[in-house]
C-alpha cells in the first residue's frame, strides 16, 4: 500500500505533469488530483503505523501535500474545462508546470520513506 | 564508510608544498571544523579558522583523480582552488511556506552531505531494502576527482521571508545592466547556488543532485548549467587554457598564491558591513554566447586585431592553424568580442566551513559559458542564520 501511494505520486510526477497521458483529452489535472486524493488516503490508513516510528514523516507529507493542493487550487475553475473543474491543461503554462512539479517531487521523495516505516 | 570508488581510504597527507608556512596543519583544521561545522552554515563562524586551510590531500604521487580538497577551512574550497576540469552550477530557489528554520536545518544537512561527498563518500549508507537509497548514487564507481562544494546565497535569500534582510552585505546587489546583455527571467537570480567542481563530471553533477534531493519540500531547482573546460587559471601552477573562440582567457586572473592581492579583491575582511560574510566572497555567473562559427569565419588578421585580447593571446594564427588548435579538453569561456553575456546573478558563498567555492571559470557548452569573475556580484560566506 505503501509504495503504491508513492507509485502514485511519482506517476503523476512524470506522464502527467508532462501531460502525455492525456494527450488528446487535455484533462490532466483531474486525474492528477485524483492520484493526490488516493495516496493520501493511503496516508491516513497507515498514519497509526507511522506514528510510533517517525512521527515527524506524517505531518511532513500533509504540508508537502498541502503545498500540491495550493498550487492545484491555482488551476481550479468552474465549470472548467469539458466540466472537469479545472482548466484545459494545455493553458498551464511552463512556470506553472514546474512549481507543480517541484512540489509533486518532494511529496514523493516524503512519501518515499513510508514504505520501510511500515514494514520495518 | 566505504570509499565511493572501491578504493584505498584516501590519505590525509598533504601532496602539495605550503606556500605559507603559518599554515596550520590540514588535521588540525578538520578537526576544529568537525566541532564547529554543522553550527558554522548557520552561524557565521567565519573567521574561527585563521588560515587557510583547503590544502588538497592525497598521497604524493598517488592517482591525481584519488586526490580530495578538504571540505572545511578558512574559505570555502572551489574558490582559490586550482581550477577543476568540470563544473556543475545550479541555482535553487526556497519554495514558499518555508520557515527560518528549515532553511536552517537545510544548510546543516547540506554542509553534512557536501563535507562527505568531497570525501569522496556516500552520503548515506547502503540501506533498507524498501526504502529509496539515501544517496542518488550515480557517482559510485567514479573517482572524487577533488570534488569541491561551494555554496552561495543570492540578494533575494535577504529579503523579509527569513528575517535576513539586516544580514544583506551592502555589496550584494544586482549587476548593473551590461552592454549587449540580453538577460532570460528563466536563467536569472536564486535563492540559493552550488558550485559543484570536480574533474569529473558525473561526480560534479552528483553532488549538485544530491543535494537538491536533500532539499525537496524546502528548494527546487531555479537554473542548472554543466560546464566543462576550465576557464582561466586559479593557480600559477596552472597554464592557461583557451576558451571555444581559441584564445587564452583570464591570465591575468589573481592567483591563489597571491595572498595579499586575494586578501585584498578576493575575502571579504574587515571592511565589510556584514561580520557573517568575512573569509567569504562573491561570486557571479554569467552565460556568455558564444558565436563559435563567426569566430572560426574571421580571417586570423582579424581575429588578432579586433579581439579584446593582446596580441599574446590570439589564437592558432598563422603557424598554428593546423596543429595548435586547441586540443585541450577545457577551453575557456570569457567574453571575447562576439560574445552576449545572458543571465546574471549573484550569491555570497560563506566562507568558512561551509564549502563550496568556485572552479574558476568553466566553459559550459559551445554556444553558452559561464563565467566567474574573482569579484562582482555575489556573495558567498557563510551563513546566516
Amino acid at each position: 500500500m505503501a509504495s503504491g501511494a508513492t507509485d502514485l505520486v511519482n506517476e503523476a510526477g512524470t506522464s502527467k505533469i508532462s501531460g502525455e497521458e492525456e494527450r488528446y483529452s487535455n484533462t490532466d489535472l483531474p486525474v492528477f488530483e485524483a492520484n493526490m486524493v488516493a495516496s493520501m488516503k493511503v496516508v491516513s490508513l497507515l498514519q497509526p503505523y507511522l506514528q510510533g516510528k517517525d512521527s515527524g514523516l506524517v505531518p511532513q507529507i500533509q504540508q508537502r501535500d498541502a503545498a500540491v493542493e495550493s498550487q492545484l487550487a491555482h488551476l481550479k475553475a468552474t465549470p472548467g474545462y469539458d466540466q472537469t473543474g479545472y482548466v484545459e491543461y494545455t493553458t498551464v503554462t511552463k512556470s506553472e508546470r514546474r512549481q507543480l512539479s517541484a512540489a509533486v517531487n518532494a511529496l514523493a521523495e516524503a512519501m518515499s520513506k513510508m514504505s520501510a516505516q511500515v514494514s520495518g | 564508510m566505504a570509499s565511493r570508488d572501491g578504493g584505498p581510504a584516501v590519505d590525509t597527507a598533504q601532496t602539495e608544498p605550503d606556500h605559507d608556512q603559518a599554515r596550520p596543519s590540514r588535521r588540525r583544521l578538520l578537526a576544529g571544523a568537525g566541532l564547529f561545522g554543522a553550527g558554522a552554515v548557520a552561524g557565521g563562524l567565519t573567521g574561527y579558522f585563521a588560515q587557510p586551510g583547503n590544502e588538497p590531500s592525497g598521497a604524493t604521487g598517488a592517482d591525481p583523480s584519488q586526490q580530495t580538497i578538504p571540505f572545511y577551512g578558512a574559505h570555502q574550497a572551489g574558490i582559490i582552488t586550482p581550477a577543476q576540469d568540470r563544473l556543475a552550477f545550479g541555482t535553487l530557489n526556497v519554495v514558499s511556506g518555508t520557515s527560518g528554520a528549515d532553511l536552517r536545518d537545510l544548510l546543516r544537512a547540506w554542509t553534512s552531505a557536501a563535507a562527505l561527498m568531497t570525501a569522496g563518500r556516500l552520503v548515506g549508507e547502503e540501506n533498507e531494502p524498501l526504502a529509496p537509497p539515501v544517496d542518488t548514487g550515480e557517482a559510485v564507481g567514479s573517482p572524487v576527482s577533488r570534488l569541491t562544494i561551494t555554496i552561495g546565497y543570492g540578494p533575494a535569500l535577504f529579503d523579509h521571508r527569513f528575517g535576513l534582510a539586516a544580514r544583506k552585505p551592502a555589496a550584494l546587489a544586482d549587476l548593473p545592466p551590461l552592454p549587449n546583455e540580453n538577460l532570460d527571467p528563466d536563467y536569472t537570480g536564486g535563492d540559493l547556488c552550488i558550485q559543484a567542481c570536480s574533474d569529473n563530471p558525473l561526480v560534479a553533477f552528483h553532488a549538485v543532485r544530491n543535494l537538491a534531493r536533500i532539499g525537496m519540500g524546502v528548494v527546487a531547482h531555479n537554473w542548472m548549467e554543466l560546464g566543462f573546460g576550465r576557464t582561466s587559471t586559479t593557480s600559477t601552477a596552472q597554464a592557461t587554457p583557451r576558451n571555444l573562440l581559441g584564445f587564452k582567457d583570464g591570465t591575468r586572473n589573481i592567483k591563489a598564491e597571491q595572498t595579499d592581492v586575494l586578501n585584498q579583491h578576493v575575502w571579504v575582511g574587515q571592511e565589510s558591513d556584514q561580520p557573517w560574510l568575512r573569509g567569504g566572497s562573491y561570486l557571479v555567473a554569467r552565460k556568455i554566447r558564444m558565436f563559435v562559427e563567426t569566430g572560426t569565419a574571421t580571417t586570423c588578421r582579424t581575429r588578432r586585431t579586433s579581439s579584446a585580447g593582446p596580441r599574446s593571446a590570439a589564437p592558432r594564427c598563422p603557424a598554428a592553424l593546423s596543429s595548435a588548435r586547441p586540443t585541450s579538453p577545457s577551453a575557456a569561456a570569457t567574453a571575447s568580442p562576439p560574445s552576449r553575456p545572458t543571465p546574471t546573478s549573484g550569491w555570497p558563498a560563506p566562507s568558512t566551513t561551509a564549502g563550496p567555492g568556485s572552479c574558476a571559470a568553466v566553459t559550459p557548452s559551445p554556444t553558452a559559458s559561464i563565467r566567474r569573475p574573482a569579484r562582482s556580484s555575489a556573495a558567498c560566506s557563510s551563513s546566516p542564520s
